[in-house]
């Protein structure tokens, strides 16, 4: 996204609708993690990642940079999204009436299955991150809008930033510790700090929050990064499986858009009512000899990524995290 | 920041005692195919302890993205495993894996081949160059353009590749230039990888998955065929490791659970259950067992139902016996009030009496128990003269020759001693030993010729693709053809013509399906070994049985006849050996209709006959199915007869005679039409479709064989079996060209944008990089 802030220039190009400041943007900013900004977030992702970075990048701008690379990387996974589910269903019409019907069930329940991986992937990630957050007051998806200052690459180019979207714990390496501190008249800069070593038992009123806290954080944030990814494949694997049950293809007999004398309603109905079935023969195996515990025993996984990550990534470190021997503080450094 | 390399920092101090940093240690690497498996193994190695790390709190960024790939992978590890065993067949199910694989794999070839490959070949620029940094963190070179360590590059390499790139020799900051332009060609082809992959990476999965459907099939199927070989081969052995004591167990739970018991009917009937073979009647083994097991002389004990009859046979006599009394008037006796069967019923139980064991005295003791209730209730009656009681007294005072204590001690009693004991571990065990044998036929049977996942289900398959091939069928042929059968008659005649005039293509058509026919015989049942060793199982097994007591189970297996080589029919050794021939025949006689039908194509124009008839039997070839005989072609007998006379009686055209001798299919081939001739075409009656051979029946004399068997003889309908092939391989075909040509116009287009790439399109005003 890229927005202009040449001060001389009254006209405002910016895309934010909301009618935010464009000082909003004049340096980096915390922002909510609350349902409308992640939209607004992931709204301004995806166009971005199918207009602006793609034409960026095919023209070898020299502000190309790594966000942009990034980000560009949802347009396979949509793309690719589309075309499995191309490649199992685009030929069925050119199949014979009885090859077509089975072929259009399977390639129904595939498409299925893609949809499902990524609903699965996507919303099991909250199963850690909200616990995780309950827990420790650790957000650790707490979001940022960061501002971007480029090279011009016109010498009529006032237009010279772009705002990028990051997470203040996206890098374990380098977490974004500075926005975490209160810039609020009448509030402690380290009252973030101080909210979490409190929720986490390290007390009230510590001299230096911040620096008692930072490791644990870290640690925090690693482990939920792994109990995250690990189980959000397994939650996608389980969403693949329940698209390849059986009582799905009473909904995809009578699946419609149109909403003519309640078609529409009536087909969300049987999606309901082929959801809870399918989950209840993911779980009995009802119709499968072997797989009769297989979904069982996904689920399970599944589940148990989830409580094992977030009990993981709650629990009290073995040792003290802060780490005091790395520096001899009586020593002389030179930097290069 | 490891621990480690600050430590090299603290010890690494220079002359005046300052700490001054390590020098770097990045590199580039250098990828080839023969450092490919090392870097692999160093991957999973350092996957595993960033998980480890991970775990701990401890992972840095580029950890945790490694990480990232290991869910990935089991992720869909989880989904191939999950559906592999939602799948019927081994083949679909060993398809999810190579799914996966091939899923992977196209995501790690595309950016190689779309994108690296052809970018080193116009630009000279490798853009997924991978270098490893001090930490030993291996990653792309290019893949964040606002940083790249371009120190890694000597001067000596950059400028080779500045000279592939035609940057001007002598320009100031010759490196510079050069490497903006890299960077420029990096981007641009990250981009096109990110823009491409997408798209390219289910379609090329699909196309792997398409090409490996065969050879996997293929491999799969001769594995399972070559164990189904090697089993059957040593089976008895295998049995002997095999065999689970399964009836033995169940009969010692049997007897250890009613040891003091008497056999009764029920224990009986149990015991014959579990001994019994599986699909036979269990009749055999009661007959069987009933003469095999000893009953104990002197010892008797009481069913319910002799116990019933006992009673009842008081009661009757009562009831009959009609007494004139004194006054001369015949009275009829109240049986009812004499015998009274709930009381006795009561002894009965006090007495523990029914399905109990007793010796004659003890028996008779008993007897008289029952006998004192009777006294007692004719005691008990009124209006009697003691001439009345007593000649009603006298009516249960036989004794032990009475015919009621007769019935109490009918039953011998059936006990569990040491010798039935014995007899019936020993039966148990030769079942278990037979059954364990028997699995190992049926094993065989099944793989080979049972129905779903066996050998013959894929040499169907195979043949249905391959007469395709050997009739030249053209993708156009396949797609038009493969609307309708009658669109298949039309094409195949034409087809079957242009073989039958060709030499050439005659002889290279009945060779392959000469061919083919012997692969068939050879993979399903060579030598005929399957019913030899059948044969020799249930022959042996007869004799062990009889030796045994097992006279009638023994002829249920090979029939009353004493002369081994006898099959008869009905036996449990014909079911085996008809069965598993039967399922050959099918597909064998489809094969055999082809070369018969091609052969007659060749003959025609020679034939002396009407060409009305030879252009029928022509159409009968092709397209006629078992009904369209059963009824004998729709035409008068006479003209059904002559039909099947020109198909069929004839010799062979020279060619094919040579042909098949020379696959030493003649013999064979020859015997089916002689067989065709005799039991398809000798029909008296134009009147009498699909009825079945009885001995008992005199009207279907005419026909010694069923109409199964008829059909078997004939083969299946040619214009079906192509018709079908076609329908298959137009699927593919179609999804080929919906899937393929995309594919190959991504492939195209992505190669294509490369020769834009890293020119400088800088417009008036621009800025230089």
């Amino acid at each position: 996204m890229v927005l202009p802030v040449n001060n001389i220039n009254s006209v405002n190009f910016t895309a934010d609708k909301r009618g935010e400041k464009k000082s909003v943007y004049a340096h980096d900013r915390l922002l909510k993690n609350n349902f409308p900004t992640r939209a607004r977030i992931a709204i301004d992702k995806v166009s971005s990642a199918f207009t602006i970075y793609p034409a960026k990048g095919l023209k070898g701008s020299k502000n190309s940079n790594f966000y942009e690379f990034l980000t560009l990387g949802i347009v396979p996974y949509v793309a690719g999204s589309l075309t499995l589910m191309g490649v199992f269903n685009a030929a069925n019409k050119h199949f014979p009436p009885a090859d077509r019907r089975t072929a259009s069930m399977l390639g129904k329940k595939l498409a299925a299955g893609v949809l499902f991986y990524g609903l699965f992937k996507g919303l099991s990630k909250t199963l850690v991150t909200a616990p995780v957050h309950a827990l420790t007051g650790v957000d650790t998806e707490v979001p940022y809008a960061k501002v971007n200052y480029e090279l011009p690459d016109h010498i009529n180019d006032t237009d010279i930033t772009s705002i990028e979207y990051h997470k203040v714990f996206e890098s374990v390496d380098f977490p974004r510790w500075d926005l975490l501190y209160s810039g609020k008249p009448g509030q402690a800069p380290n009252a973030y700090y101080d909210k979490v070593a409190k929720k986490l038992g390290m007390g009230d009123n510590l001299k230096d929050s911040d620096q008692e806290v930072k490791p644990r954080i870290r640690e925090i944030v690693t482990r939920t990064n792994i109990a995250k990814s690990i189980s959000s494949y397994l939650w996608a694997a389980v969403g693949v499986a329940l698209a390849f049950q059986t009582p799905w293809e009473k909904y995809f007999n009578i699946m419609t858009l149109k909403f003519k004398n309640g078609a529409f309603k009536n087909s969300m109905r049987v999606f309901g009512q082929s959801f809870k079935n399918s989950a209840k023969t993911l779980y009995t195996g009802a119709d499968s000899e072997l797989g009769k515990h297989t979904g069982k025993v996904l689920l399970f996984l599944a589940a148990a990524s989830t409580v094992l990550g977030v009990l993981n990534a709650v629990r009290n470190p073995d040792k003290p995290s802060k780490d005091t021997t790395v520096i001899d503080k009586g020593g002389k450094y030179v930097t290069a | 920041m490891s621990v480690n390399s600050i430590q090299n920092s603290i010890t690494n101090r220079n002359d005046a005692g300052y700490v001054r940093p390590s020098p770097p240690k990045g590199r580039l690497i250098k990828s080839d195919i023969l450092g490919a498996p090392v870097l692999f193994a160093e991957d999973i190695g350092y996957k595993a302890r960033a998980l480890k790390h991970a775990i701990k709190g401890t992972a840095n960024d580029h950890e945790l993205g490694k990480i990232n790939d290991l869910g990935m992978f089991a992720g869909g590890l989880g989904i191939a495993s999950y559906l592999f065993t939602r799948r019927p067949v081994l083949k679909s199910r060993t398809m999810e894996f190579i799914g996966l694989g091939s899923f992977l794999a196209s995501m790690l070839v595309w950016p190689q081949v779309a994108v690296r490959l052809p970018a080193r070949l116009i630009h000279g620029v490798d853009v997924q160059q991978k270098y490893e940094d001090s930490f030993g963190r291996k990653k792309l070179f290019f893949q964040d353009p606002q940083y790249i360590p371009w120190d890694l590059y000597s001067d000596e390499d950059i400028n080779k590749i500045g000279n592939r790139m035609r940057v001007p020799k002598d320009i100031p900051n010759r490196r510079e230039a050069i490497q903006a332009k890299m960077k420029k060609v990096a981007v641009q082809n990250n981009t096109l990888w990110m823009l491409t992959a997408g798209f390219a990476t289910p379609i090329m999965s699909a196309l792997i998955c398409n090409r490996l459907e065969k050879p996997v099939e293929n491999y799969l199927k001769n594995r399972q065929n070559k164990k189904l070989e090697a089993n059957f081969e040593d089976f008895e052995q295998l049995a002997a490791e095999r065999k689970k004591p399964a009836r033995l167990n169940a009969v010692k739970e049997l007897i250890k659970k009613n040891h003091d018991n008497p056999i009764n009917k029920r224990i009986f009937d149990e015991m014959c259950q579990i001994l019994t073979l599986d699909g036979m009647d269990i009749r055999y083994m009661k007959q069987d067992l009933n003469k095999a097991l000893s009953f104990t002389e002197g010892k008797y004990h009481v069913t319910p139902e002799i116990f019933d009859n006992f009673a009842d046979s008081w009661h009757k006599r009562f009831a009959e016996f009609q007494l004139c009394d004194e006054d001369g008037i015949v009275r009829p006796i109240e049986a009812d009030k004499i015998i009274k069967k709930s009381e006795l019923a009561k002894i009965a139980e006090d007495e523990k009496f029914i399905g109990n064991i007793f010796t004659e005295a003890e028996m008779f003791e008993k007897h008289d128990k029952f006998r004192n209730n009777v006294f007692e209730n004719i005691k008990k009656l009124t209006d009697v003269s003691d001439y009345t009681r007593e000649m009603l007294e006298s009516l249960v005072d036989g004794g032990k020759n009475s015919s009621e204590f007769k019935i109490l001690t009918q039953n011998n009693a059936l006990m569990f001693d040491s010798d039935n004991k014995a007899k019936i571990e020993k039966i148990a065990d030769m079942i278990d030993d037979f059954e364990s044998k028997r699995a190992g036929i049926i094993e065989f049977k099944t793989g080979k010729t049972g129905r779903g996942d066996t050998v013959i289900a894929k040499l169907w398959t195979d043949m249905q693709s391959d007469v395709l091939r050997i009739f030249e069928f053209s993708a156009e042929d396949i797609e038009k053809a493969g609307v309708h059968e009658t669109a298949m008659l039309e094409k195949l005649t034409q087809k079957f013509e242009m073989f039958a005039c060709n030499k050439e293509k005659y002889n290279n058509a009945v060779s392959k399906l000469a061919q083919m026919f012997v692969k068939v015989r050879k993979t399903l049942n060579d030598d005929g070994k399957y019913e030899e060793k059948v044969k020799n199982l249930f022959n042996e097994q007869a004799k062990t049985f009889k030796e045994g007591g097992l006279v009638k189970m023994a002829e249920r297996l090979t029939g009353p006849s004493e002369d081994p080589e006898k099959l008869v029919k009905g036996s449990m050794r014909h079911h085996y050996e008809v069965n598993f021939k039967e399922r050959i025949e099918d597909l064998e006689n489809t094969i055999r209709r082809m070369w018969n039908a091609l052969d007659f194509f060749k003959r025609a124009p020679g034939l002396n006959e009407s060409p009305e008839n030879i252009a029928y039997a022509k159409e009968l070839f092709l397209n006629a199915a078992n009904s369209t005989y059963e009824c004998k072609f729709n035409c008068s007998s006479e003209a059904y007869k002559t039909l099947i006379r020109i198909m069929y009686a004839a010799p062979y055209h020279t060619d094919t005679i040579a042909i098949l001798e020379k696959n030493n299919l003649l013999k064979g081939a020859q015997a089916l039409r002689e067989d065709i001739v005799k039991l398809v075409g000798n029909h008296t009656n134009e009147l009498k479709p699909h009825h079945i051979y009885d001995q008992a029946l005199e009207y279907a004399v005419d026909s010694k064989v069923s109409s199964q068997r008829r059909g078997r003889l004939i083969g299946n309908k040619l214009t079906k079996l192509f018709f079908k092939s076609s329908q298959a391989q137009n699927n593919t075909n179609k999804w080929l060209k919906v899937v393929g040509i995309p594919g190959a116009i991504l492939l195209g287009a992505t190669i294509l944008a490369q020769f834009s790439f890293g020119k400088d399109k800088t417009k008036k005003g621009g800025l230089n990089d």
